[in-house]
């Protein structure tokens, strides 16, 4: 590649040092655009999430925001379509029947507009040749001409005029009329004899018709958004040292204070929060499956010391006994004693879909008790929390050494009451976090730990 | 993070690998795409493509040269399909026209440092300076030159006789370098 000339040229040599001593930093645009184009997996699961999160909270303001419309349209269209007809509408409709002159010989099409107000009720007689339509098919307000001349025989074009009024009711009793009866005396009948017909007609089509309207769908879905104050802590965990050094091969080698690492750490609880809103599906009559998504917000406060800068070292675990690597940087954080005392905050913000299950375990109706149990796969969004030096001496940040997946459990136990169809629950939670914050390749392992005080609401899907 | 932690780490797409290799890398590769470029916004264009290449591409690295030189070699590359996409660049690359060339004296800083010596390797017009980048400072030879800029291998050799001639007249005028008899001594003495 390189000419021979090319070393000799001392301009050339010249230039080409002094311009590799060059260096430009580049806007932290740079490279967000690559971390973009290279984790678009990541960033499409970001967005599904959101996406998702969004979905649950649109229907759940939906359904706050307009209850009461809802229930009215749903009470009302049950009341129309399931509800016993009303008797004076039924006899309404034959008495329109009645009133054709039955005397003389009418022409079939004619009849058909007298008819019309029987059939959404006769119709529902036919039920041997299937060829019922919905009780709700509104025929009144159909042309004469598109009235179906499959209607059941009783009332269609083959019904004989000349078939007495009581019999024509009797024929719409009985599931198969009998055809071709003498209804010339119909004339001279008193009215009164349909009455009791009528009557007989209106019960049978009152407690048939029933039979035929599907029953209402129990819904079993539930959404369920909520809130959670929490205290978060940890818990330290890790190789005793003291009693392992000689014989552990990984034993950090800048390791200056042997012991539990409980014992050198000075770190205090601190409030977080928690939201969130899943989907519950009734799986019995008490227990439920839940699945949903979640953001934590966990903290916890450490105390630590300023100090002028100096090489923090953390000694990573190796997996094969030998060669074990370390991570060296500076920092001017220390655990003991420096120039001047200061809080420190780990923060975690995590993303989780909780799935799990949900127990009522006494009450009914308005008051309940539940418990719930989840397991909680957890994504680390931020990754830059003080870490301790495994020599206990300082606190320093090492991005690689955070686990970007965890998963967590979740147990709560709740009283839930229903208000206006919405269900309030308040009870308390308890979080853990089951794997190390840490990669296993860090000697110290530290589990979250969170306690709560879960606000929720649900409400069944309709 | 050793390097070949950072290797393997980049093959697994471990955003935390390849960050700890941007960071390293990205200095310096930028000087790169500076040199090249009309401005800097241009110059970090280039480096987002290039880095972008080099993530796809780890998995051609054999190990068998530097790391180093493999990242800059195909940051290089970028750089050249960059500007070639420009037609300005495509013309004035193959035109000898050193001398129409008036090199303004107040864009070149006065400062003796790398920052300076860039700056003047920057003046240069686009076609003088990719073919002196190339070939003073990356290495390559005027084969290669005229293959990766589609020109004849005699124009890669004109135009970088007359950028280094510019080039030198730039430095001397700007008290940078000495004049050519005093060459060697002021050599000598910044070393």
């Amino acid at each position: 590649m390189k000419e021979s000339k090319f070393y000799n040229d001392e301009f050339e040599e010249l230039i080409r040092q002094k311009t590799d001593q060059y260096k430009m930093y580049p806007s932290d645009k740079v490279w967000k655009e690559i971390y973009n184009s290279l984790h678009t997996r990541r960033r499409r699961f970001i967005i599904g999430m959101s996406v998702l999160i969004s979905g649950i909270l649109v229907i759940a303001g939906k359904e706050l925001l307009t209850p009461a419309k809802n229930m009215a349209v749903t009470r009302k269209a049950v009341a129309t379509d399931v509800s016993k007809p009303n008797p004076q509408d039924i006899a309404a409709a034959f008495q329109a029947f009645k009133k054709v002159d039955l005397t003389q010989a009418v022409p079939v099409i004619p009849d058909k507009l007298a008819i019309r107000q029987i059939i959404p009720f006769a119709i529902l007689a036919d039920q041997g040749e299937n060829k019922v339509p919905s009780p709700s098919a509104d025929y009144n307000n159909l042309p004469v001409e598109q009235i179906p001349d499959d209607i059941p025989k009783y009332i269609s074009a083959n019904i004989s005029i000349e078939k007495t009024a009581a019999e024509v009711n009797t024929d719409l009793a009985e599931p198969s009329p009998k055809s071709g009866s003498d209804i010339s005396n119909i004339g001279r009948k008193d009215l009164g004899v349909y009455n009791e017909s009528d009557k007989k007609q209106m019960d049978w089509l009152q407690e048939y018709a029933m039979q035929h309207l599907t029953p209402i769908k129990k819904n079993k879905f539930t959404w369920q958004i909520y809130v959670s104050p929490t205290v978060n802590y940890r818990s330290l965990s890790g190789v005793d040292y003291s009693r392992v050094r000689s014989t552990i091969q990984n034993v950090p080698i800048a390791l200056v204070h042997f012991g539990n690492v409980n014992d050198f750490v000075d770190h205090t609880p601190a409030v977080g929060y928690e939201f969130g809103g899943s989907m519950l599906y009734k799986l019995t009559r008490n227990l439920s499956f839940k699945a949903g998504l979640q953001f934590n917000y966990s903290r916890y406060i450490i105390r630590a010391f300023n100090s002028n800068p100096e090489l923090a070292t953390i000694q990573l675990n190796s997996y094969y006994g030998y060669l074990a690597d370390s991570i060296t940087g500076y920092t001017n954080v220390r655990n003991f004693s420096g120039k001047s005392s200061e809080n420190l905050q780990n923060k975690y913000y995590q993303l989780s879909a909780p799935i799990g299950l949900e127990m009522r375990i006494i009450g009914n109706g308005k008051l309940q008790f539940n418990i719930a149990g989840t397991i909680q796969p957890t994504y680390l969004l931020n990754r830059n929390s003080y870490i301790l030096t495994t020599d206990y001496v300082n606190y320093t940040k090492e991005a690689s050494l955070f686990r970007r997946w965890n998963v967590n459990g979740g147990l709560e136990a709740f009283l839930s009451y229903e208000i206006g169809g919405l269900r309030w629950q308040i009870g308390p939670q308890f979080r853990y976090q089951l794997l190390s914050t840490y990669t296993d390749k860090y000697p110290i392992k530290e589990n979250l730990i969170e306690y709560g005080f879960k606000i929720g609401i649900s409400k069944i899907i309709r | 993070m050793t390097e070949d932690a950072i290797l393997q780490g980049c093959l697994k797409n471990q955003a935390a690998a390849q960050r700890e290799l941007y960071n390293r890398y990205s200095p310096k590769m930028l000087a790169v795409c500076y040199r090249f470029a009309h401005n800097r916004e241009d110059a970090e264009d280039m480096l987002q493509e290039g880095f972008i290449k080099v993530f796809l591409q780890m998995h051609t690295f054999q190990n068998k040269g530097a790391f180093e030189g493999w990242i800059r070699r195909i940051i290089v590359h970028t750089c050249i399909n960059h500007l070639k996409k420009n037609k300005r660049f495509n013309e004035s690359v193959d035109i000898l026209h050193a001398n129409s060339i008036q090199v303004r004296e107040e864009t070149v800083p006065s400062i003796v440092q790398a920052k300076q010596i860039v700056d003047c390797i920057r003046a240069l017009p686009i076609g003088y300076r990719t073919v002196l980048n190339l070939y003073a400072i990356e290495g390559y030879s005027h084969k290669e030159i005229a293959d990766m800029l589609d020109i004849e291998e005699s124009t890669s050799r004109s135009q970088y006789t007359r950028a280094k001639q510019m080039l030198e007249e730039i430095l001397i005028k700007k008290n940078i370098i000495q004049k050519p008899k005093e060459k060697m001594e002021w050599l000598v003495a910044l070393r």
